[in-house]
Formats: C-alpha cells, sequence, structure tokens
C-alpha cells in the first residue's frame, strides 16, 4: 500500500490553519478558565472545589471538562469532516477517487491520517493547556489532568467518526460540521443537565460523551468505553458502506 | 427595460431558505431544547441547597432575580451568541464566493451594499422567527414555575437578547467577509465569541472584569438579569447595542465594497 499521500495529508494538516486555531483556542481557554478558578473569590472557589468530583485533577479541570470541551467539539468536529467533506468543498474528491485504489484503501488512508494528525494536535493543545493552568492554579495536578486528556482519546475519535458518517450523505463541510457538532453537543448537553438534576450520580454509560465525565470523575469506565468504542465503530462501519455503494 | 428587484421578497426567500435547512433544523432543536430544559431544570437548580444554587447565589448579587440571571444570563447568550445567530450568516459571503455564486448575484441590479443588507436582513428574520418562536411559548412554560416572574421582565430582557443576537450576526457577517472558507468563519465566530462572553460571565469575580465587561453588548444585554427594570436605562443600554453593532457593519460593507471580486 502506497502511504506517501497519507503522509503528505499528516504533513497538511499538522501544518494548518485549523491545527493552529485549535492549539491556540485550547490555550486561551485555559488561560482564561486557570484565571476564572485563581481569581475567583473566596467563596466561589469554595462552592468549585466541593463540586469537582473526588477522582478529578481539581476545580479547573471540572470547568475544563464540563464547560470547555464542549465547545471544543468543533475543532473535532472539524478533523471528522477531514476524511469526505474537505476534498468535495475542495472539488478534489473525484480526482482522488480516480487513483488506481479501492474506495475503501482512500477512506482508511484518510481516516488514520486524520485519526493521527488530531491525536498529535490534541495532545500538544492538551500539554500547552495543561502547563498554562498548572502555572495560574496552584493545586492543579498536571499529571492527571494530561492523563485524562489521554483517556478521553476514544471519545474524540468516536466524535470524529459520528462526523464522517455524517459527511456522507451532507457531503459539503457546513451541513456535516454542522450536524456532527449540534449532534455532539446535543449528546454532551443530555448528560450534563442529568448530572444537575442528580448531583453526584453515575451518568449513564449509553451515552458516550458522558465517557469524559466518568474519566473526569474516576467513575468506572470498562462498559462505557465499550460502549463509545463499539458505537464509534458502527458509525465508521455504516458511514463506509453507505460511501462505498454511493453514486458520487 | 431595468427589472425591477422586489427586496422584501428576496429577503422573505432567502429567509426560508436559511429556517428550512439543516442549519434551521440544528438552530430550532438547540432552542427548544434549551428552553425545555431550562424551565425543567428550573426548580432543581435554584434550590439554594444544592451547589448548582449555591454557585448561581454565588455569582449573582440579586437573589431575588435568580431566574433572570440563570435563564438570561447563564444561558441564554452562550445559545443566542454561540449555537444560534452565527449559524445564519457565518457562511453568507464567504459562502457565495467559494460556491462561485457571487458573479451571479451581483449581475442582477443590485448594488453590493445592498447585497450586504439582503445577507444581513434575512438572517435577521430567519433569527428572530426562531428566538421569539422558542421564548415565546417558552414563558408559558417557566412562568407557573417561577410566580413571580413577570411578562414584562421576561420578555424585556428577551429583546435585549435578541439585539446581542442581532450585534452577532454583524460581527459573524464581518468575519464572513473577511475569510476565505466556510469553516474557517464558523470556528473564528464561535471562537470569537465564546472569548469576548467571558468578561461578562466573569464580572463579579473583580473589579477590572467588571470594567472589561463594560465593552462588551453582553453586560447591557444582561443588565437586567440583575437589576430592576427602569424605562430610561431599558432603551439607554438597548441604544449602547444598537451603537457597537454600527462599526462591525460598516466594516463588513466597507471590506466587501473595496474587494475586487
Amino acid at each position: 500500500m502506497n502511504i506517501q499521500p497519507m503522509i503528505l495529508d499528516i504533513k497538511m494538516m499538522l501544518f494548518s490553519k485549523r491545527a493552529v486555531f485549535s492549539i491556540m483556542f485550547l490555550a486561551l481557554f485555559a488561560l482564561m478558565f486557570a484565571a476564572m478558578v485563581e481569581y475567583s473569590p473566596q467563596g466561589l472557589k469554595d462552592a468549585l472545589e466541593a463540586a469537582a468530583p473526588d477522582g478529578s485533577a481539581g476545580a479547573f479541570e471540572y470547568l475544563w471538562f464540563e464547560d470547555v470541551l464542549k465547545l471544543l467539539l468543533l475543532m473535532v468536529v472539524s478533523f471528522g469532516a477531514f476524511v469526505i467533506s474537505d476534498p468535495v468543498d475542495d472539488e478534489t474528491l473525484e480526482l482522488m477517487l480516480a487513483r488506481p485504489e479501492s474506495r475503501l484503501q482512500y477512506l482508511m488512508k484518510r481516516s488514520v491520517s486524520s485519526v493521527i494528525s488530531f491525536i498529535v494536535i490534541f495532545m500538544l493543545g492538551s500539554l500547552v493547556a495543561g502547563i498554562i493552568a498548572w502555572a495560574i492554579v496552584g493545586g492543579l495536578d498536571l499529571g492527571l489532568f494530561l492523563v485524562h486528556q489521554v483517556m478521553i482519546i476514544p471519545l474524540m475519535i468516536f466524535v470524529m467518526a459520528m462526523t464522517f458518517f455524517f459527511s456522507v450523505p451532507l457531503k459539503a463541510t457546513t451541513p456535516t460540521v454542522l450536524a456532527g457538532f449540534a449532534s455532539a453537543l446535543f449528546l454532551s448537553f443530555t448528560y450534563s443537565f442529568g448530572q444537575m438534576a442528580n448531583p453526584g450520580s453515575e451518568p449513564s454509560i449509553l451515552n458516550p460523551l458522558a465517557y469524559g465525565f466518568r474519566v473526569m470523575a474516576g467513575q468506572p469506565l470498562f462498559e462505557s468505553f465499550l460502549v463509545v468504542v463499539v458505537m464509534a465503530v458502527v458509525f465508521a462501519i455504516a458511514g463506509a458502506v453507505w460511501f462505498m455503494k454511493k453514486d458520487i | 427595460m431595468e427589472t425591477k428587484v422586489n427586496f422584501p421578497v428576496i429577503i422573505w426567500q432567502r429567509t426560508l431558505n436559511l429556517l428550512f435547512s439543516v442549519r434551521g433544523l440544528i438552530a430550532l432543536l438547540m432552542s427548544v431544547y434549551m428552553v425545555v430544559a431550562g424551565a425543567y431544570l428550573i426548580d432543581m437548580l435554584m434550590e439554594s441547597s444544592t451547589i448548582y444554587g449555591e454557585l448561581i447565589n454565588l455569582f449573582n448579587d440579586r437573589p431575588d432575580l435568580r431566574f433572570q440571571w440563570f435563564f438570561f444570563d447563564g444561558a441564554l447568550t452562550k445559545l443566542v451568541t454561540l449555537f444560534t445567530a452565527p449559524l445564519f450568516v457565518f457562511d453568507a459571503v464567504c459562502g457565495d464566493k467559494k460556491a462561485e455564486r457571487i458573479g451571479i448575484l451581483l449581475s442582477r441590479p443590485i448594488s453590493r451594499v445592498q447585497y450586504m443588507f439582503i445577507n444581513l436582513g434575512s438572517a435577521i428574520l430567519a433569527f428572530s422567527i426562531l428566538f421569539f418562536g422558542a421564548l415565546g411559548p417558552g414563558y408559558f412554560a417557566i412562568q407557573p414555575q417561577v410566580p413571580e416572574l413577570t411578562a414584562g421582565a421576561y420578555f424585556g430582557t428577551a429583546g435585549l437578547l435578541w439585539l446581542l443576537g442581532v450585534f452577532t450576526l454583524c460581527v459573524a457577517l464581518l468575519i464572513s467577509t473577511m475569510v476565505k472558507s466556510n469553516l474557517l468563519s464558523f470556528i473564528i465566530s464561535f471562537g470569537l465569541f465564546s472569548f469576548y462572553m467571558l468578561p461578562n460571565t466573569m464580572k463579579y469575580n473583580s473589579d477590572a472584569m467588571l470594567a472589561a465587561a463594560k465593552i462588551t453588548p453582553h453586560y447591557y444585554a444582561t443588565y437586567f438579569t440583575t437589576n430592576d427594570v427602569t424605562a430610561g436605562l431599558y432603551i439607554g443600554h438597548a441604544l449602547v447595542i444598537i451603537i457597537m453593532c454600527l462599526p462591525f457593519l460598516a466594516l463588513a460593507i466597507w471590506k466587501f465594497k473595496s474587494e475586487d471580486l
């Protein structure tokens, strides 16, 4: 298998505006939310510390998982749109499919490039964000924060797989990103509202977006992890089968 | 023979296109979801014995206006500036350029300024239909649970939030004029407004944040969620938000007019 196009795709993604904006957003959100935690009045600080689950790395991480990650889903979705929607918008999809390789090979290469570049950018951004937050917030456990960031990567891959699935019928980047982002937000808000209604409870394992909360709170992960992986695989296979049968 | 362009019809058609599309559906679902969830959760969250109740009281210096603060300042500013208003305009100009429609559109007897006002007008109309369509019935769902809530206070605050939405549309239109990619335009709008609302969110944290919040329209749109409504001040705040819209709109029009297409 010729992996040259894959390496070129990864290089292109790593040095793209998408990568720069993603890392910049992670860093700026860390700056703002760390300042918010550190410079809050004492009463508010105490309330945030009390709200943070025992297994978390502190109040900053609690806010990061509950608020910032919802906003960062947009970044994740944009990587999911890379497989089909980007070439549709650039009008290069037909050209790419004219190469002597099957659609499945095209999807595999493009998906692997997207996932690898996402993981590199996300971890780099998380490292920058973690260092900024650690420098501002006194009690942040940086190591635990970074471990939790690594642990939520399957969740991010699920969101990418779901976006890829939407990109098959919707094709262009705009509707694909909107549909992927809205679906991920709905799932995310649903478990958050559930947590607000029953503080301290365990979120449903059937909601893949609740996996992030479980990681942060140090709750049992195995079943929830399986649900995330199975749903990601189902979305990826369904999208791939649909794409291979589709008249482009 | 000169063909006359019927602007209200064009704006209305474009509004319908916006509403009956993926983005319209997403904005509608998001609005209904937030209003229904807000109404459902109000009782629970405003219990001061819960951690959320305590946070609401700590963030809000007028506990007797807890609902207005929680609903408008806490939830609807995010809904309006991040999840609904930008959806109607983020690809207005860059989308037409990308799809190579702009030449055909401008070959009609309309000026570039008129083209921009058609984009803004249809986005404002689509946003207004959705905003008041969700918040109007929302009042009747929420009021029985919050007896102290009056229609005047609710719809008065909603009016200022609507103006905040119009401000968002003006800024997103400028971004759409400046960038080439739809995705980039959406990401920049979303990112910009995520940061732009933070000073207002953190205004009770320190005097510096309060001062910074006063240069954002969010402060004026949400002022009456922690203060009693007075007619003069209300009109003053509405005017401040409208004045804040104008430079962004003027810049968007100037940028598009001076562009070599």
